[in-house]
């Protein structure tokens, strides 16, 4: 087993009152699988992907990753965590302006202290692998929607995570360019990534293997 | 990963230009501040320190009281050196100087036309080069003043009288028909000594030397005389034992008492105004330095929110907090090291103009010496310390869940913080403002006050005793010129020092020093000064030498009756008329009590010691025209010494050469200020404008107009600049009050001064912030609100 969820809850406290952001929610992942989050807006999927990212904290219940139990974890051993085993996929790719394709595949392997040389050459086969090595030494300004979020999968990719959280990652794309995302997460599933998207769209949650509903914080 | 770091920052100062540039053309107009002050405060503070000796050497002063008053003379007697070495445990060693007061004509003898006037010229004794660090070009420490006739020189004047030629053995001609021969060549006294000289010679050679003989032989000579201590002796235990050895000699009832100045204190101890300046301005240094470093700071806070999704990108992808606050941290040394060299071109570019107005020198070996550039390298150290620190801080902290869903406020990022730089930064202008104005005002004060002598159009030529056996002629031909209206004659050109004597209170019980001027009769009149009590003879007839005349402050100071006319002073001198009360010194001081001798006779009175002509000038007369008609008269008498004059309006002026540098020192620093204040608002009324784009977009789309908008975003920063003057005034008036307690007479610290102050700095706020309020506020809404 990958992940599992047990009765996580997750509020905020407004003038006395408890919102819940998140309420009992129970899950497991297995390895290999392509489960799709759905909702209406407000029903907490980001949240949830949030929590499975450990980007957020949550206030109550057990979150075993990896056999690791995230909630006694401290801040850095989760931190270390999440950035050996989770790659992240935005709706508005949140690719670094500054810096060329080449330089923003490259970023994550700095931070994991890998030696340039190799950093070089993972980074080709990353580029080679999603064919934009023609586009290695632009900036992202340069690049359609549907080109710079191809650039962030890599960039999610390319420190062999375990699992893919995408946050709606076919938001900002058109009808095609979405497809051809929902392609190569579908081929990246098989070859055996781990992956959980948060999606509007019932044709993208189709591609995955399972679906799961959220409605007020809470799974139906 | 340090390539990483700085290939971003260079990218971003790249694509960011404006900002990029507000920040660094503040940084280094702060930096290169600094460093000239450093520059400034570092020579100050390096005087003499190039001596191998220089803590082991005190110069000797001698202390006299005399009822109240101690006088300090800086001098001892020709054998007191000598005697003290022998007699006093602790010294080990003695060096005697004098320096001629007067020019002196040195002649070339082989080319009779290098022939000039000099002065910075030494009688020394022969270990003078083995007792101070002076180096030789030319010649042997030890042995180049063993000989009477020998000489040394520096090397400028090797240039001047022999050009390339090498000029060891041959002579130069001095006082008349003696000649020297030059034994030695010596580096040019660097910038920071105290000691400065030209010409060099034994002082067993002023045996030779009829005027200088009298002097030593009569025990009246005055040497400086300098002291090596062994290292282990105690100043004060030597100070003592020479009360002991040499001090008994003296047969008067005066007190007498040897004091010991470090030499490395010479220079600073000087004079209360330099000494200020040491205090004062490495804390104005320290001032601009922190208002660049805030201006930095606050701009690159501000852009917080621009960078804060490159920060959650980067936590996302890993990156630990130390490794996001490195980043910073390289970026804002690019950015310090960048204008740091800018600083420092704008430093050494401005430097000597920034020498030139404090009126010092500095070498440029001293500029390039490794001291300063170490001192330097330590400023850049700490300014990329201090810049660095609180951006690389502020930016690590952000998580990365709160900024890349876009949730992060306005109020994070240090909104709170950054209105504390703008008030800050604004206070300091407005203290700096309001200084410079009071300044300026308490000079201008000081130039058109009203002191009871009429000093316009006054030339004063001073002349030796040379011109002194003629005067009668020479004040005759001056007279003669058409544009010179009235003459009269001094011992001494006014504000440039008065002779002394000694007096006993009416009561009897006390001695005081009562400064004295000794003046030709016509002196009153031309002067404009003002009789209290008028005396009943003509004042030709007060020539005779028991009559003196006084002025009020001397009545009151003696203890006199109201009308002492006929009264006598030390039971000699007979009051023959008092004088209103005239400032005959600067507005530092209340007036103090003054004597004056009236000599008739002036071409016998000046004959000895010289004097000065004094010459009112015609007011539409051409200056230049008149001082060259002068001079040939001048030259007609004298050949040995150079011509010389001073306005007697440019002299009184000149007693606040200290005020006035200091005004011009803080004109300049203020400008600096309130430049790099109004980059800094600027630079944050950008950044403010694009942080509530969609505010304001919202706000018109709803019906806001340009007025409404452009007023939002001028108003808050508009009520930081109030308060800061608010603050400011206060603190300014303190330090004025302060400044002022060092005059006798002040200009008032009126309010307009403060009015005049905050209007202006408002006023240069609202241009600040109005170009960029505007243009936000015309912007289309719709550019605004399209969802990222």
């Amino acid at each position: 087993m990958l992940l599992q969820l047990n009765n996580i809850f997750k509020w905020v406290t407004t003038g006395g009152q408890r919102i819940f952001l998140l309420k009992d929610i129970n899950l497991e992942v297995e390895e290999g699988e392509f489960i799709s989050i759905m909702g209406p807006s407000g029903s907490g999927k980001s949240t949830l992907l949030n929590v499975i990212g450990m980007l957020d904290t949550f206030d109550e219940g057990e979150y075993n990753f990896m056999d690791e139990s995230v909630h006694s974890l401290k801040e850095k051993h989760r931190s270390n965590l999440y950035k050996q085993y989770i790659g992240f996929v935005f709706q508005s790719y949140h690719l670094l302006d500054e810096l060329t394709v080449k330089e923003n595949l490259e970023m994550p392997l700095i931070y994991k202290k890998i030696k340039g040389s190799e950093r070089k050459a993972m980074v080709a086969d990353m580029l080679d692998r999603f064919n934009i090595v023609g586009k290695k030494d632009l900036f992202p300004a340069q690049l359609s929607g549907g080109q710079q979020q191809l650039v962030g999968v890599a960039r999610a990719l390319i420190s062999n995570p375990k699992l893919i959280l995408a946050d709606e990652p076919t938001g900002n794309l058109n009808s095609k360019q979405g497809e051809e995302i929902m392609e190569l997460f579908k081929q990246l599933n098989r070859e055996g990534v781990t992956i959980i998207q948060v999606t509007h769209s019932e044709k993208n949650a189709e591609y995955g293997s399972r679906i799961i509903n959220l409605l007020d914080g809470r799974m139906v | 990963m340090i390539k990483n770091y700085l290939k971003i920052a260079w990218r971003g100062l790249i694509r960011n230009k404006g900002y990029s540039s507000i920040n660094i053309v503040g940084l280094s107009m702060g930096l290169a501040a600094c460093m000239l002050i450093v520059l400034y405060v570092g020579h100050e503070l390096s005087y003499d320190k190039f001596h191998g000796n220089a803590d082991n050497i005190y110069q000797a002063e001698t202390e006299m009281t005399f009822g109240k008053d101690p006088i300090y003379i800086p001098y001892l007697d020709y054998s007191e050196g000598p005697k003290s070495k022998i007699s006093v445990a602790g010294i080990e060693e003695y060096l005697r100087y004098q320096k001629i007061s007067e020019n002196v004509l040195v002649t070339n003898t082989e080319t009779p036309s290098l022939k000039f006037s000099e002065d910075n010229i030494l009688f020394a004794d022969p270990n003078f080069f083995e007792f101070f660090s002076f180096n030789l070009t030319n010649g042997n420490k030890r042995e180049v003043l063993i000989n009477p006739n020998s000489m040394v020189i520096s090397e400028r004047i090797a240039t001047k009288y022999f050009a390339d030629a090498d000029p060891i053995g041959k002579s130069l001609q001095l006082f008349g028909n003696m000649l020297f021969t030059i034994t030695g060549v010596a580096e040019n006294p660097p910038s920071n000594s105290s000691i400065h000289f030209d010409f060099i010679m034994p002082i067993s050679s002023m045996l030779r030397i009829e005027k200088y003989k009298e002097d030593i032989e009569q025990g009246y000579s005055n040497f400086t005389t300098l002291f090596l201590l062994d290292e282990l002796a105690d100043p004060k235990m030597v100070e003592a034992s020479l009360l002991n050895s040499i001090g008994k000699n003296s047969g008067d009832d005066l007190q007498k008492k040897y004091l010991l100045k470090p030499l490395r204190s010479l220079h600073l101890g000087e004079d209360w105004a330099k000494n200020k300046y040491i205090r004062i301005f490495p804390l104005v240094a320290l001032l601009i330095l922190i208002l660049a470093l805030v201006n930095y700071a606050s701009l690159s806070t501000a852009r917080s929110t621009t960078r804060s999704k490159e920060v959650g990108v980067r936590k996302v992808m890993g990156a630990p907090r130390k490794a996001i606050a490195q980043q910073f941290y390289f970026e804002s040394a690019l950015y310090t090291v960048i204008s740091f060299v800018f600083g420092y071109f704008l430093c050494l570019t401005t430097q000597s103009k920034f020498f030139e107005l404090l009126g010092v020198e500095v070498d440029k070996a001293f500029i390039y010496s490794p001291e300063m550039l170490l001192s330097l390298l330590l400023l850049l150290l700490l300014t990329i310390f201090l810049a660095a620190a609180y951006p690389a801080i502020l930016l690590s902290s952000f998580k990365p869940i709160v900024v890349l869903q876009g949730k992060m406020s306005k109020q994070q990022g240090g909104v709170a913080l950054r209105k504390f730089f703008t008030v800050f930064q604004f206070s300091i202008s407005v203290v700096l403002i309001i200084c410079a104005l009071v300044m300026d005002r308490q000079l201008d004060f000081f130039r058109h006050a009203d002191t009871g002598v009429d000093r316009e159009n006054i030339v004063m030529l001073p002349f030796s005793g040379n011109l002194g056996k003629h005067f009668g002629a020479f004040q005759e031909e001056v007279s003669s010129l058409s544009e010179i209206v009235e003459t009269t004659s001094g011992i001494l050109p006014l504000y440039k020092g008065h002779n002394m004597m000694s007096a006993q209170s009416d009561t009897g019980d006390e001695m005081i020093f009562l400064p004295t001027l000794t003046i030709n009769k016509d002196f009153i009149s031309m002067m404009g000064l003002d009789w209290a009590i008028p005396p009943k003879d003509s004042i030709a007839q007060m020539g005779n030498k028991s009559a003196v005349i006084i002025n009020q402050a001397a009545v009151a100071r003696l203890s006199l009756k109201d009308n002492p006319i006929h009264q006598k002073i030390n039971d000699r001198y007979e009051i023959q008329g008092v004088l209103k009360d005239f400032n005959y010194s600067s507005l530092h001081h209340k007036i103090g009590a003054l004597s004056l001798f009236v000599k008739n006779d002036p071409s016998y009175a000046w004959l000895e010691q010289g004097g000065v002509l004094y010459a009112k000038v015609g007011p539409k007369t051409n200056i230049p025209t008149i001082l060259d008609e002068l001079k040939i008269i001048y030259q007609k008498y004298e050949n040995e010494q150079p011509f010389e004059y001073y306005f007697l309006d440019d002299v009184f002026d000149s007693q606040y050469k200290a005020e006035d540098r200091l005004a011009k020192i803080f004109g300049a620093f203020t400008g600096f200020a309130i430049l790099i204040a109004v980059m800094g608002l600027f630079g944050l009324a950008t950044f403010t404008a694009l942080q509530r784009r969609k505010e304001i977009g919202i706000r018109k789309v709803l019906g806001a107009s340009v007025e409404n908008v452009a007023t939002l975003l001028s108003k808050d920063f508009l009520k930081l600049v109030l308060l800061a003057i608010c603050i400011a005034s206060p603190f300014a008036y303190w330090f004025m009050d302060k400044w002022m307690e060092n005059f006798a007479y002040k200009a008032p610290i009126s309010w307009w001064i403060f009015v005049l102050a905050g209007v202006g700095t408002l006023a240069v706020a609202l241009a600040t912030i109005g170009f960029q309020s505007i243009k936000t506020a015309t912007t289309n809404p719709i550019k605004s609100l399209r969802t990222e």
